[in-house]
């Protein structure tokens, strides 16, 4: 089990420096794959069987194709590509100002200690999180229903070519 | 493990995807790094369920994962959106909302 949390986090946290440091955002993409995985394997730790099957459905399935889909649909070019790299000192101080989070958040954690809740049975699993979610969460369940119809209702309308409100499109 | 080290892990992950947002001035990328910062959250959200033995924190996470989803969807579009009008998905191209006379 420890040998799998250290695999499974170095993993994760290298994916995840390799998400924000690679100039092609396919490239980038494919890292957060990495990292969602990872994370999954890691709720599998947590008894959180549920929640990795959601991680890997969801998020390395749908969000993710949904971003590498849009990337190769802008088909950016190479000067579209180059960013101007941030200047020294401001690489710095950022660098420094998530060390100090870093530090900051990890300081009020370390204090936490004892060991974990005894666990009751079939905690995480399917069966007992539709339980919940089918009665104590019925209605945020149902609402996110609504937030979900909302967002591909906001998307499309977004999206779609040539709406008579909008001044007349470049090309 | 203990909570510990997963909290660990997650504030590391947060504040990568921190470092990304700022640091980054491709918006594709940028929002990438705000999915890593989601991803920190629930991680924590998820071990403090372990540690707690109560499922409620399992819970609040697979309302973020709903929530990122709907998040994605609606600011792909408007990169889409904001490439056709401008050609270019660099932060820059936000300037021109700012107030030319004040600043």
């Amino acid at each position: 089990m420890t040998i799998l949390f250290y695999i499974l986090s170095a993993l994760a946290v290298l994916s995840a420096v390799a998400v924000i440091s690679f100039r092609q955002p396919v490239y980038s993409a494919l890292s957060l794959v990495v990292t969602l995985f990872s994370l999954a394997g890691l709720y599998l730790t947590l008894h959180a069987e549920f929640l990795a099957i959601i991680q890997i459905l969801t998020y390395a399935g749908a969000i993710l194709i949904l971003f590498i889909f849009i990337i190769m649909l802008l088909n950016l070019n190479k000067d579209e590509l180059k960013e101007q790299t941030p200047a020294l000192w401001r690489r710095i101080v950022l660098a420094l100002l998530g060390g100090f989070l870093f530090a900051g958040l990890w300081w009020g954690v370390k204090k936490l200690s004892g060991d974990s809740a005894k666990l009751t049975e079939g905690f995480g699993s399917i069966a007992s999180s539709g339980k919940l979610l089918f009665t104590e969460y019925v209605l945020a369940f149902e609402i996110s229903g609504i937030l979900l119809t909302v967002a591909l209702i906001g998307a499309l309308v977004l999206a779609k070519r040539r709406l008579n409100y909008l001044p007349e499109e470049k090309n | 493990m203990s909570i510990t080290h997963y909290l660990t892990l997650a504030i590391a992950l947060f504040s990568i995807g921190l470092i990304g947002v700022v640091l980054r001035r491709n918006l594709l990328v940028a929002f990438m790094s705000i999915e890593l910062m989601l991803n920190g959250a629930n991680l924590s959200f998820i071990a403090f369920s372990r540690y707690l033995g109560d499922m409620q924190g399992q819970m609040a996470a697979f309302f973020i994962v709903i929530l990122a989803a709907a998040e994605a969807a609606v600011g792909l579009a408007i990169i889409v959106l904001l490439f056709r009008r401008q050609g270019s998905v660099q932060s820059s191209v936000f300037q021109n909302l700012k107030d030319k006379v004040g600043v």
